[in-house]
């Protein structure tokens, strides 16, 4: 038996025992989880907004540890092998592996019939995730077990520490990606709703790229300060009208782009987002689409917006007219991890980004619940936290 | 997966408008809570016994025709599947690999247990002569397949001989597209003989066009991935879920993997 983290319903996770995980495809292997943490994607289980949750399921997908065991079709990977793994299971050789598109991976998805009846064609599977997104058995655990294992790590050296590598998996490359469809040129101007892990890497990536100037908006200080940190001007849209202020720090041409790294649990203010709470609430949609709604909005003409954060099913009052009307690109999707692991790695080592900044909290497994209460509520200053099994 | 086409007919009657689609119990069935509703409304009276009375008169309209709209809208059927109709599912599936890689197993029917669910055994009877056993909704289903048409990379097509079960005929079509892959057409076609009865013909209707969808798309992963993604027997705390059945029990397939060099090439 080990210890894991498992949904038991809304507001209710619990660490239980569980049996541990085995072999059971040819490519798969065990993973022994030395860090995993607790994203933005857990809070939509956690918060009841992730249909097909399985009572029971482990959850986590961000994760990292030592290989202890190897299917016999696993090549280039042996025990012993210190590993970060995607959140996304692919399974490298698919029409979408092929062109890169790891995240739409068709076979890892063994549930892929119930997505295919509602958006046409389904996503891959995922860890930690409901049953219609693969409902693999998550990180938040001793163990898991990692299919197509040979495709989905990055072997990460030992001078490094685990806070340093451990959001190679998701939130790191969720950021660059979301950066990287922007389409950044020297000057360009980026606007980031929502400063979370993912908004802080984005932010970080933008900078990278070469953006001349970030804009983050979110409303909780502890997180505008580390967009600060990381090179951002801010906007509290709690203190300031996001598209006046907008417009007057880009002297009336808006942003070249702007990133909703905030997703379908988007907070916001006044009336429009009373009625997004409310048809939310009354089960009329899957989420709030306050974020995106200003980003498009707020978007100079013929720029991009680029939507990391995560949405499922319909969102109303989407502001169609001015996406269209502005020439607007709009570029969304999960993370296509596997892309991005190894040169990102390659920059951490090369000392141009340390992720570990956005951890603002390590607790033991057994912490969980307490801990997935915390960063649903941004208290104690939470903006990352990392479990320890 | 592409799905092309797929249509689940009974007969030619059946598939008009206002066809029998109730089935004789629950005819019956419609036809008693008929009569005890319209009793119940004449001993009423008002609204409220108008209202039972008019239910009253639809389920024995539902009676008296075997037709209901509710289960013409939504496709479902529960009269029996009349003597010569049949059973057709067509499916596709785009796989990214080459023909040859597609073709083989198709070529050689003993090999596509390892990539169907619902194919139990093929075993070679006699020259160019297959038994089949295949699984549908957990009942074993046999017979016997000669090959009528077979041409390297592009088809085979195959019909059961006199005698069997279920009289089946079947074809898959390939086809090499650049860019894309191997599209995989399957063609399936049952007709229970008369002899055999409604036992056949009521597991043959238990076949869903998304099962063999299913089997389709596992045959694509094995090709592709060289296995089938599975999170049966994965670490839970709980019961499980609204995870569909599997057709057939089986234990997770074990394959080689042949290395086709790095990921996310092409």
């Amino acid at each position: 038996m080990m210890r894991a983290v498992c949904w038991h319903g809304k507001g209710d996770v619990r660490v239980a025992d569980v049996p541990e995980p085995a072999i059971v495809n040819e490519r798969d292997a065990v993973i022994g989880v030395t860090s995993t943490s607790i994203c933005g994607s857990d809070l939509h289980a956690y918060d009841g907004y992730a249909p097909t949750m399985r009572v029971g399921g482990v959850l986590g997908h961000e994760f990292m540890g030592e290989v202890v065991e190897i299917g016999p079709g696993v090549r280039g990977l042996e025990p012993g092998d210190r590993v970060v793994v995607p959140f996304d299971v692919a399974c490298g050789r698919c029409f979408f592996c092929r062109r890169g598109l790891f995240s739409l991976c068709d076979d890892s998805n063994p549930a892929s019939w119930i997505a295919g009846q509602t958006y046409g064609y389904s996503p891959g599977g995922r860890f930690g995730s409901p049953e219609a997104l693969g409902g693999y058995a998550g990180g938040q655990a001793e163990y898991v077990r990692v299919p197509l294992a040979d495709v989905d790590h990055v072997k990460v050296p030992e001078g490094l520490a685990d806070d340093q590598v451990l959001f190679l998996s998701d939130a790191f490359p969720a950021g660059w990606q979301a950066a990287e469809q922007c389409g950044i040129r020297p000057g360009s101007v980026i606007a980031v709703w929502g400063c979370g892990a993912v908004g802080q890497f984005a932010i970080r990536s933008a900078l990278l790229m070469g953006a001349s100037r970030v804009i983050a908006i979110d409303r909780f200080g502890p997180r505008l300060a580390m967009a600060e940190a990381g090179g951002a001007e801010t906007i509290d849209y709690t203190r300031t009208d996001v598209r006046e202020a907008l417009r007057d720090m880009t002297a009336g041409l808006g942003p070249d782009a702007c990133i909703d790294a905030a997703g379908m649990e988007a907070h916001g203010l006044g009336l429009e987002y009373a009625y997004d709470r409310a048809k939310d609430a009354a089960g009329l949609e899957t989420g709030r689409p306050t974020a995106l709604r200003e980003a498009i909005e707020a978007c100079r003409k013929g720029g991009v917006v680029s939507v990391a954060g995560e949405y499922e099913g319909s969102v109303g009052t989407f502001p169609m007219g001015a996406l269209w009307g502005k020439g607007l690109t709009l570029k969304a999707g999960p993370t296509h991890a596997q892309r991005y692991m190894r040169p990102l790695l390659e920059r951490i080592e090369g000392g141009e980004i340390d992720p570990s900044f956005v951890v603002t909290h390590t607790l033991p497994l057994d912490d969980a619940p307490a801990a997935y209460e915390m960063f649903r509520d941004k208290t104690d200053a939470c903006v990352k936290v990392v479990l320890k099994p | 997966m592409e799905r092309t086409r797929v249509w689940w007919r009974r007969s030619e009657a059946a598939e008009r408008a206002g066809a029998v689609n109730v089935g004789d119990a629950e005819r019956l069935a419609s036809a008693a809570l008929g009569a005890l509703l319209i009793a119940l409304g004449l001993r009423r009276r008002g609204a409220a016994g108008a209202a039972l009375g008019a239910l009253g008169g639809l389920a024995a309209a539902r009676a008296a025709t075997g037709h209901s709209r509710v289960y013409e809208a939504t496709g479902v059927s529960s009269a029996p599947l009349e003597r010569g109709a049949g059973v057709g599912i067509d499916e596709s599936v785009t796989v990214a690999a080459p023909v040859s890689e597609v073709y083989g197993p198709w070529a050689e029917p003993v090999r596509l247990p390892r990539y169907l669910r619902f194919v139990r055994s093929v075993d070679e009877v006699a020259p160019g002569v297959t038994h089949w056993v295949v699984e549908v909704a957990g009942q074993p289903l046999e017979w016997d397949a000669e090959v009528i048409e077979q041409r390297e990379n592009e088809v085979v097509a195959w019909r059961t001989l006199p005698g069997s079960q279920v009289g089946q005929s079947g074809s898959v079509h390939f086809r090499e597209v650049a860019g894309r892959g191997t599209e995989v057409r399957l063609r399936l076609r049952f007709v229970p003989p008369a002899a055999a009865g409604f036992a056949a013909a009521r597991l043959l209707r238990r076949l869903e066009d998304r099962d063999v969808a299913e089997e389709l798309r596992r045959f694509k992963s094995i090709v592709e991935a060289g296995e089938a993604p599975t999170t049966e027997g994965q670490p839970s705390a709980g019961p499980g879920g609204r995870e569909r059945p599997p057709l057939v029990a089986t234990a997770p397939v074990k394959t080689r993997v042949e290395p086709r060099g790095p990921a996310g090439e092409g």
